[in-house]
């Protein structure tokens, strides 16, 4: 299974960095967080919702990932590997939420948290936000199998080893959310219809 | 049904190749007359441009040093909690443990009033690709002291097999509820229910590398027939509950639910 890691121009491979941390490196694992934190943050980000949770799900899951490494096996990318444990550590989270159900997002706290601390909100910004707020109305499958499909550009079958779903319930649940995302975006399609410059890509684009 | 309308999740199953082969006939014929469902299809493209297209928002300012600090302080504890595993799953891999599993002895334990059948792994076990290697079966539970941080364990190994653990397989026939799994669970882990020897295909496939502290194979959930698999989180000290369905059998998922219990 191929990596779908953009930053294939590294000098050290993922796995081989794994496998350095493993052998006691102290550095190596620190340089795949760094690697990929950005992609992970993005993937726990929008799968809670709240920064602040997401924050404490990536760090779960890096410590997670830091104390498995000897059990990851090479049939898999790393970045694969990784996901699924961010994944899972958002479920854990998810599954304490509905347990102990917490005040419900979307609320402006939440977007001033998200919001970069600098310039004034740019229609990217909002665009960012009103995505991450409208996956929160659709069931965690759904969203799950859309963020890493259209969002983080997987393939079907990568996703379905993510998630350890068989492939056909990945395209099935993206089908799904998309149909029920449609009538949450739809204020942003309006809008993009006349100014989408910056937009390349039809469809699920690989990153 | 050309006269029809196509609904979104019609042309969202249909943009996936999730339609038979007559529906999406009839679909793809309505769609070449009615300009309105194109609209609704380009509708639903847009969805997933919308959603490539959304930016990538930032890591709140100091995430990154906290997660280092994190993990700095992580690495200067002599041992590791040996107790949170996380396996990728192959298909190779699955065989693998499916193979194993049907040649793992079925051993009778008689403990504490109560007859558990533990699902024992038997390293000389060899599997049909010609290596003994089967994921790490430790169990967090039976790991009695701390390990060294990466125990002597080559890179990227497959993980040594350590014989003599298992998890406990049991067969109820009871019916989980929502409602009640809390005390359904609890009386899973205190060694209620019939020892059973069958081996549950699909825990491999549901673990994530973790060792379930007990597997009821003979459950009902919402009217189906279910497997109901229980870890320890190492996290909350609490349970992980997950709940396949009729599936289970046949090596998948399944997945009907995922629940989690705080600490009994």
């Amino acid at each position: 299974m191929a990596s779908v890691s953009g930053r294939r121009t590294e000098v050290v491979p993922d796995k081989e960095l794994l496998a350095r941390h493993v052998a006691g490196d102290p550095n190596a694992f620190s340089e795949l967080v760094a690697r990929h934190r950005d992609r992970m943050w993005a993937v726990a980000l929008r799968t809670l919702g709240d920064p602040e949770e997401a924050s404490d799900a990536l760090q779960d899951a890096f410590l997670s990932a830091y104390r498995a490494a000897g059990r990851f096996r090479g049939d898999a990318a790393v970045t694969t590997w990784l996901h699924r444990i961010v994944v899972n550590a958002c479920l854990d989270r998810l599954r304490r939420r509905t347990l102990r159900p917490v005040v419900s997002m979307g609320d402006d706290a939440t977007f001033d948290a998200v919001a970069p601390k600098t310039a004034d909100p740019t229609v990217a910004h909002e665009l960012s936000l009103d995505v991450t707020a409208a996956l929160q109305q659709i069931p965690y499958e759904q969203r799950a199998a859309l963020i890493l499909v259209d969002m983080m550009g997987y393939a079907v079958d990568e996703a379905a080893q993510v998630l350890e779903v068989p492939p056909g319930t990945i395209k099935s649940r993206c089908a799904r959310g998309r149909a029920r995302l449609l009538p949450l975006l739809g204020h942003l399609r309006n809008r993009q219809a006349g100014g989408n410059v910056g937009g390349t890509k039809e469809g699920g684009g690989k990153p | 049904m050309n006269s029809h309308h196509l609904d979104y999740d019609t042309l969202a199953d249909l943009a996936e190749g999730l339609l038979d082969d007559e529906r999406a006939a009839s679909a793809g014929e309505h769609l070449t007359q009615c300009p309105e469902c194109r609209e609704r299809e380009a509708e639903l493209a847009d969805v997933s441009r919308i959603l490539a297209e959304a930016p990538v928002p930032a890591m709140p300012t100091g995430l990154a040093a906290r997660i280092d600090a994190a993990l700095a302080a992580e690495r200067s504890q002599s041992t590791a909690s040996p107790d949170f595993q996380v396996a990728v799953s192959s298909p190779r891999r699955l065989r693998r443990l499916q193979l194993l599993s049907a040649a793992a002895a079925a051993v009778v334990v008689v403990g504490g009033g109560a007859t558990v059948a533990k699902i024992m792994s038997d390293s000389s076990v060899t599997a049909a690709d010609g290596k003994a290697s089967v994921p790490d079966a430790s169990s967090p539970r039976q790991s009695a002291g701390p390990r060294p941080l990466f125990g002597g364990r080559a890179p990227n190994s497959a993980g040594g097999l350590s014989g003599g653990t298992g998890y406990r397989v049991i067969s109820t026939g009871a019916t989980y509820r929502d409602s009640t799994l809390a005390a359904q669970i609890h009386k899973a882990l205190t060694d209620q229910g019939v020892p059973s020897a069958s081996v549950p295909a699909c825990v491999p496939a549901l673990s994530g590398g973790r060792i379930p502290e007990v597997v009821d194979v003979g459950a009902h959930y919402k009217g189906s027939a279910a497997t109901v698999l229980v870890f320890q989180n190492a996290t909350t000290h609490g349970y992980d509950v997950v709940i396949a369905g009729p599936g289970c059998a046949t090596g998948h998922g399944d997945v009907l639910t995922r629940v989690s219990e705080p600490a009994l």
